[in-house]
């Protein structure tokens, strides 16, 4: 087969496949609209596992210094922290509520706890970190926005197919060197 | 028994012989292991038309990927694809790791170097400034573009002035490749050339011609007077190359290949109908050092019979004994390097060590004297990079000038020739800091990266490798795996650069004496023995 016939198939293989996977994706969307939840928190958690880290950092410290009005207002501003809600939506766009339940119970119980509790503020803040590890289990694993994947895939290999097979001939046509 | 002078001309005499059988081998068509054109596979990918056009087309995509998000960006900086990309993931690990161990090979696939390149097909055919033809202007923008920049915005934090930036570095590369002839962005302009040519010395990796392979020793009738000529400019001007006679009296000490000499195209150089010569305009027949050359294979692909050229494997650092035109512009660039990333802290050294209260001290004096800068930025900048850069070319200065004193060879000499030694510090610190130290963060990098891609996750910074684990204790203070990361690799800077100070030290006295020698090189090695332990003192103490 000649070379430049090969080429155009392939491109053209492409973009039929990709498309057609494109479309066929957007409809299943629609299809299942009622099901599709919108996506409006960002879903790159890292500032908003650092932010709450640096949350639970503070109260095992606060904790060890047993400031507990400290704790109590940290508590709350956990669960009204933007990184939490993303953290939460996320979680529970995957289908992991009882990890939230779980961890919004925690805190709840540290923002009632009085300084008489101390087992049992000790226990509940080791419950912490042991969830908010679950947590970060359950983000771990990959959620796949495929139409993203394939729009993304598919622009830049064909941009990458269209250059290699042109540029040389461009250069040729033209007499350019390379 | 063998007396030691016996020993020693055993020694010479089986080098020789090797040397020599490698030639023959090479002569008589027999395979040449450090050679890797003979490896079918590696010669048939870098001899292809597409070998670099392939990986700049998808960086390219990449950049145009970055700049459109640095641009549009809704994240934070540190979430930022474009900060990640240019100043950390690219920077560190593909950028300057590849450098140590490929040489200039980033710049033959530099998305930005590509569209210079085809923006420089159209030029209006100025020469360059010959004065400016220097690394002076390199290291200008190296520290201006980057590190004073940085000092004033802070740019590589924010992924709208990061994008910015990289914008008005592709815009300049275009400006300026329209107007001159040759690649004059990236051998003179580009931000990073300067690290990039230096650094690139100490590869394992050379494109050289068959007789010109650092592995082979010199001829003996240029091999004493090779150091003795002092030549200011590294990169030679166009207009000194062009005639055949001019660059068949440049010497580097080593024998032009046959096969080169009897050539009348100069393919490799000038280029042909189909393809361009050298980029760089580096004559190949003649080129001894990696400085220049991006290793894009375009000699070897412009050259008719395509044999002469090839691809060496040969000792790391063994380039620094044997600089062809030592230039003290790239003494300076090294200790720019020392000072940005390995020396920077030395005012808190000073602090722990000797003065308590110099650090704070010397910050707020420094302050007054720039009240427009913020006190961050004079610590972090003035007083820990700016101020190490100077300390540590006094320093250098000092013990070339008593190395001078002793051999009796100019000051400039002796300067420009042992400053490549000093090499050897910031590469063993840098190389295992920077690089393996980066798998530290690779967890926060494969994040971002994918989840612009479509692929949601979130993976602990340090989900490959956690350094931080504790190896051991003493006394209260506990030494984690990224402290001895960051520490032990840097004792080799001492028999290393040892060594080649001695070598150069050999070379320049043109003396057989080793104890001569050793006593010319030894303010160097001192010098070396106290930075290493600084840097040691540095990353294993003052890192607790």
């Amino acid at each position: 087969m000649n070379k430049s016939y090969f080429s155009i198939t392939l491109v053209t293989f492409i973009f039929i496949f990709g498309s057609t996977t494109l479309i066929f994706n957007i409809n299943v969307n629609n299809v299942n609209a009622e099901e599709a939840k919108v996506v409006d928190w960002d879903r790159l958690l890292i500032d908003e596992i650092n932010e709450l880290n640096d949350y639970i950092e503070k109260i095992y410290e606060e904790n060890t210094n047993n400031n507990f009005t400290a704790i109590r207002i940290d508590s709350k501003n956990i669960l009204l922290s933007s990184g939490f809600r993303n953290i939460s939506a996320e979680l529970e766009y995957r289908g992991n509520t009882e990890v939230v339940q779980a961890f919004i119970n925690t805190v709840s119980n540290l923002t009632e706890l009085s300084p008489s509790d101390k087992e049992k503020m000790n226990e509940n803040i080791n419950n912490l970190s042991f969830i908010r590890n679950e947590m970060i289990n359950t983000l771990s694993i990959p959620d796949i926005d495929y139409q993203k994947l394939i729009i993304i895939t598919v622009i830049s290999s064909t941009i990458f197919i269209v250059s290699i097979l042109m540029i040389p001939k461009v250069r040729s046509h033209h007499k350019i060197k390379f | 028994m063998l007396n030691k002078s016996d020993e020693i001309d055993n020694k010479k005499s089986k080098k020789k012989s090797q040397q020599i059988s490698i030639i023959q081998n090479s002569e008589n068509g027999m395979k040449d292991r450090n050679d890797l054109f003979n490896y079918k596979t590696i010669a048939n990918f870098f001899r292809s038309k597409y070998y670099p056009l392939v990986f700049q087309i998808m960086l390219i995509i990449f950049l145009a990927g970055f700049i459109i998000q640095g641009l549009g960006e809704k994240r934070s900086d540190t979430e930022s694809a474009i900060t990640m990309g240019l100043f950390s993931a690219f920077w560190f690990l593909i950028i300057w790791s590849s450098n140590v161990f490929a040489g200039r090979s980033w710049c033959s696939i530099c998305p930005v170097g590509a569209i210079a390149g085809a923006a420089n097909r159209f030029n209006k055919g100025y020469n360059f400034p010959r004065k400016l033809s220097n690394w002076g202007l390199p290291l200008l923008s190296y520290v201006l573009s980057l590190w004073v920049l940085a000092m004033v915005t802070n740019f590589w934090y924010s992924s709208f002035l990061s994008a910015i930036w990289i914008i008005s570095v592709v815009g300049v590369a275009i400006g300026v490749s329209l107007i001159y002839k040759e690649r004059i962005f990236c051998k003179y302009l580009c931000p990073i050339t300067a690290p990039l040519a230096v650094i690139s010395r100490s590869s394992p990796l050379e494109v050289r011609s068959k007789t010109m392979s650092t592995r082979l020793p010199r001829s003996s009738s240029t091999k004493n007077n090779t150091n003795h000529k002092f030549i200011s400019l590294p990169m030679v001007h166009t207009s000194t190359l062009t005639s055949i006679d001019k660059y068949n009296t440049i010497t580097t000490g080593r024998n032009i290949d046959e096969e080169c000499k009897s050539c009348k195209t100069h393919d490799c150089y000038k280029g042909n109908e189909e393809t361009e010569g050298c980029p760089w305009e580096q004559h190949p027949a003649t080129m001894s050092g990696n400085a220049a050359c991006s290793m894009c294979m375009k000699c070897t692909h412009s050259c008719p019979s395509g044999e002469p050229m090839r691809l060496f494997v040969r000792k790391p650092f063994s380039e620094l004994l044997n600089i062809f035109r030592p230039d003290y512009y790239e003494v300076f660039i090294i200790f720019t390097l020392l000072g940005l990333y390995s020396f920077y802290q030395w005012s808190v050294i000073a602090d722990d060590l000797l003065l308590r209260g110099f650090h704070d001290y010397l910050v707020s004096t420094t302050h007054l004297i720039f009240p427009f800068l913020t006190v961050d930025a004079v610590e972090e900048y003035v007083v820990g990079y700016f101020a190490a850069i100077g300390l540590g070319l006094g320093l250098y200065s000092f013990s070339s000038l008593i190395s001078s004193k002793i051999s009796g060879i100019r000051f400039k000499i002796n300067f420009a020739n042992f400053g490549y030694t000093y090499l050897t510090v910031f590469i063993f610190h840098f190389l295992l800091t920077y690089s393996i130290g980066y798998l530290d963060n690779i967890g926060q990098h494969a994040n971002i990266a994918l989840s612009n891609i479509g692929i949601n996750l979130y993976l602990p910074p340090n989900f490959i490798v956690d350094f931080t684990i504790p190896a051991f204790q003493i006394g209260n203070d506990v030494i984690s795996y990224d402290n001895l990361i960051n520490g032990i690799p840097i004792c080799l800077a001492i028999p290393v650069g040892g060594y080649i100070s001695y070598k150069i030290a050999k070379k320049i006295t043109r003396s057989n004496s080793i104890y001569k020698a050793l006593i010319v090189s030894s303010p160097h090695i001192i010098l070396i023995t106290a930075m290493t332990i600084l840097i040691m003192y540095q990353e294993l103490i003052l890192r607790i």
